[in-house]
């Protein structure tokens, strides 16, 4: 699950590599694009582009939606 | 097959768009011709969180995700919220009811209902700074540069100086999807229009307001716009109309409707394909509010339109406006606290956008 992913790299960015963020990304395209996995998708992209400060609010963003 | 109330297109109209067509001045993109294209939003296309400011692109590359455009549209928002990159957010609806959500996947050939939203917060970037009220407050003119690009798009504010902040309820961020069109000389007036929503279940949070506007300048470099919007009902606020100027003491005129260019010697910085659209941040705006409307009356799809004389003193041949689907955000709606309570920023339903010539 991508959620677990984003989580787990919150916890440890290291633990978490730039593939298995391009493969979540890829994944989340076969989910619908509802307001939870587009916070999700814009996590994950904040992540791979390294502007991680939005990270939280998204994750948190996503747990109240989802 | 699909079965359930399809929303009434426009299409009767499209004989007008196509009268006086222009063929030959077709180099600088991104200028779609006198008529919008895409406006079923087809093609699949379904950006998502971020993208590039007044990227034009018309080929039929399907892209979803970050940096995916919809084609013939070109997106502004002033919300950097991925480095270069700024906060796009839309859903695409089924145009059938009970208008579901689609997924992201092949284009199916379809039209869509688009359905933008709110950002709801000040997001970081790499660069940018969202929260400095003032950003670009010295800049007025063209530019590609996003340092240069105000982050507040629309002010009931006065003045605007370095005291302000981005928790003032005076103050809008604005995003909008633009197509630029060229007027024939011969019309005398443009009308534009779309059918629009804003459902019981989504409606927009107090301040914020959303619309259709048109965007024109002129051999001063002054901004001309002309507007329809939709807010909350019995809104506390008026905004600003008539000749926004700046001066020491009020620099309305710099703080209200800048966005993307609608000069119409804009040079592309890229290949035709991918080509972008400068900012334009004016010093001199000229508003016309054709009406506020209560959001109460569009929980069902219903026509917003209006007719405006297009500014003659720029072009040779053609004229030139800008099309926008808009969103305006009020920059006390995008905050952590409402955030936490995860109270949603509203959604603005769009279908079939369209722009006729009346001769």
């Amino acid at each position: 699950m991508s959620i677990e992913l984003v989580k787990q790299w919150q916890d440890n960015p290291d633990s978490v590599t730039a593939d298995q963020i391009d493969e979540a990304l890829q994944s989340m395209k076969l989910l619908m694009p509802t307001g939870a996995n587009q916070c999700l998708y814009g996590a994950l992209s904040s992540i791979k582009t390294g502007s991680d400060s939005n990270v939280a609010v998204l994750v948190q963003r996503y747990e109240k939606q989802v | 097959m699909k079965l359930g109330k399809g929303i009434k297109g426009v299409h009767g109209l499209y004989l007008a768009r196509t009268a006086g067509e222009n063929t030959t001045n077709q180099q600088a993109l991104p200028y779609t011709g006198n008529r919008l294209l895409n406006t079923l939003f087809k093609h699949g296309n379904y950006p998502t969180w971020t993208i590039g400011n007044g990227v034009y692109v018309d080929d039929a590359t399907e892209i979803e995700g970050t940096f995916a455009p919809i084609r013939h549209w070109v997106h502004f928002s002033p919300i950097f919220n991925d480095g270069y990159g700024s906060f796009v957010g839309n859903f695409f609806l089924d145009r059938f009811d009970p208008y579901e959500l689609i997924g992201y996947g092949p284009d199916d050939g379809d039209a869509r209902v688009i359905k933008m939203y709110g950002s709801g917060y000040l997001w970081d970037n790499t660069y940018y700074d969202n929260e400095d009220a003032d950003r670009a407050g010295s800049f007025t003119g063209y530019s590609d540069d996003h340092a240069l690009c105000k982050v507040v798009s629309n002010s009931t504010v006065p003045l605007i100086d370095g005291t302000t902040t981005m928790s003032n309820t005076g103050l809008w961020s604005r995003h909008e999807w633009t197509q630029r069109v060229y007027i024939p000389t011969t019309a005398g007036s443009v009308t534009v229009g779309a059918r629009v929503k804003i459902s019981a279940d989504d409606k927009l949070r107090p301040l914020n307001f959303v619309g259709i506007s048109t965007t024109q300048v002129d051999s001063n470099d002054e901004l001309y716009v002309n507007y329809t919007a939709i807010g909350e009902s019995n809104p506390t606020y008026t905004l600003p109309t008539g000749t926004l100027t700046t001066t020491g003491s009020n620099n309305q005129g710099k703080y209200n409707w800048n966005g993307l260019s609608s000069h119409p010697d804009d040079e592309p910085s890229s290949p035709p394909n991918g080509t972008h659209t400068k900012y334009h941040m004016p010093e001199t705006v000229h508003v016309v509010e054709h009406a506020f409307l209560d959001q109460d009356n569009f929980e069902e799809f219903q026509l917003i339109e209006f007719t405006f004389v297009p500014v003659r003193s720029v072009g040779e041949t053609f004229n030139h406006a800008n099309f926008n689907i808009f969103f305006a955000e009020n920059a006390s709606n995008m905050n952590a606290d409402l955030e936490a309570d995860g109270e949603l920023t509203g959604g603005f339903q769009v279908f079939d956008p369209y722009v006729k010539f009346n001769f």
